[in-house]
């Protein structure tokens, strides 16, 4: 959790204070998106050497729809109540 | 991107399940772990870039605060709905719910937490509401608002579902979507462990 907080913090310093030459932020965007393919990519391999995740991932792919599914619905559902209430003066 | 996502954890989870006994799972866990810090390490580095984010949210004042909010309260209706017809806790409802499409954090907070079940669930919930906002975003646009747009995107509205949202509204939408992002993106570290 701390990691977490302070990695971002480290990242948001250095890119707030612009340390970085345009060359450097091209290749944040790209580091970004190998990191990102490596982690998926060992998160998958962990779910993967799980012989018992493995097995029930037939079961919690559906259970993981259905919470995909609630969490899209209800977000539209509280942003529409707010957009009506707030936004009201703008239209769409 | 989704695609490649997909097939990169497909390929993942094949490598697992073949090479699994070959590899120590310690040190699965302890790249996953650095290569959550390397990616967030470059994301806040994009972050505190981003500088026009804090002139557009003076211009619009607090009031575009309350399209995280919406989105992060009604992403935890959401689930906890589910946790109304299925055997999960409502708490774990809501730390999966909590993920607000942030995958690769979400997954990985509740695994660390031991429940190694719940975090496939985040994990795949997640990455499915990425795809989601991918064929969503154009409907919600055009037949409910373009405020809406914006929720089903949750954390991803930053980055990965940002074009999809501003291809659909505006560009005061897409600012507007971006600053819901960051929010989210900022929210998550701080709300999955509350419910772990």
């Amino acid at each position: 959790m701390i990691n977490i907080l302070i990695s971002l913090l480290l990242g948001f310093l250095i890119g707030y204070k612009k340390i970085l030459s345009e060359k450097m932020i091209l290749l944040n965007t790209k580091l970004q998106t190998v990191f990102l393919l490596l982690l998926i990519f060992v998160m998958g391999m962990s779910i993967g050497m799980d012989k018992t995740i493995f097995t029930q991932l037939p079961t919690l792919g559906g259970t993981a729809f259905i919470f995909a599914v609630a969490v899209c619905i209800g977000s539209v559902v509280v942003v529409y109540v707010i957009s009506r209430i707030f936004f009201r003066e703008d239209k769409k | 991107m989704s695609i490649v996502i997909l097939i990169t954890l497909i390929f993942g989870i094949v490598t697992g399940v073949f090479a699994g006994n070959t590899i120590d799972g310690i040190f699965v866990e302890k790249m996953s772990s650095l290569l959550l810090w390397l990616l967030l390490f470059c994301v806040g580095i994009d972050m505190g870039l981003n500088k026009q984010v804090f002139v557009q949210i003076k211009k619009l004042g607090f009031k575009i605060l309350l399209i995280p909010f919406g989105v992060a309260v009604g992403s935890l209706l959401g689930g906890s709905v589910v946790s109304l017809f299925f055997p999960h806790t409502l708490k774990e409802c809501l730390a999966i719910s909590s993920g607000m499409g942030w995958y690769s954090l979400s997954g990985i907070l509740l695994t660390k937490a031991g429940n190694t079940t719940g975090g496939t669930i985040s994990f795949l919930a997640n990455v499915m509401r990425e795809m989601l906002t991918f064929i969503s975003v154009p409907f919600i646009a055009k037949h409910i608002n373009y405020y809406c747009a914006i929720a089903p995107g949750g954390a991803t509205a930053m980055d990965t579902t940002l074009a999809i949202i501003s291809r659909n509204t505006n560009a005061t939408i897409a600012v507007m979507a971006f600053v819901s992002g960051v929010s989210l993106t900022m929210i998550v570290p701080i709300l999955v462990p509350v419910f772990l």
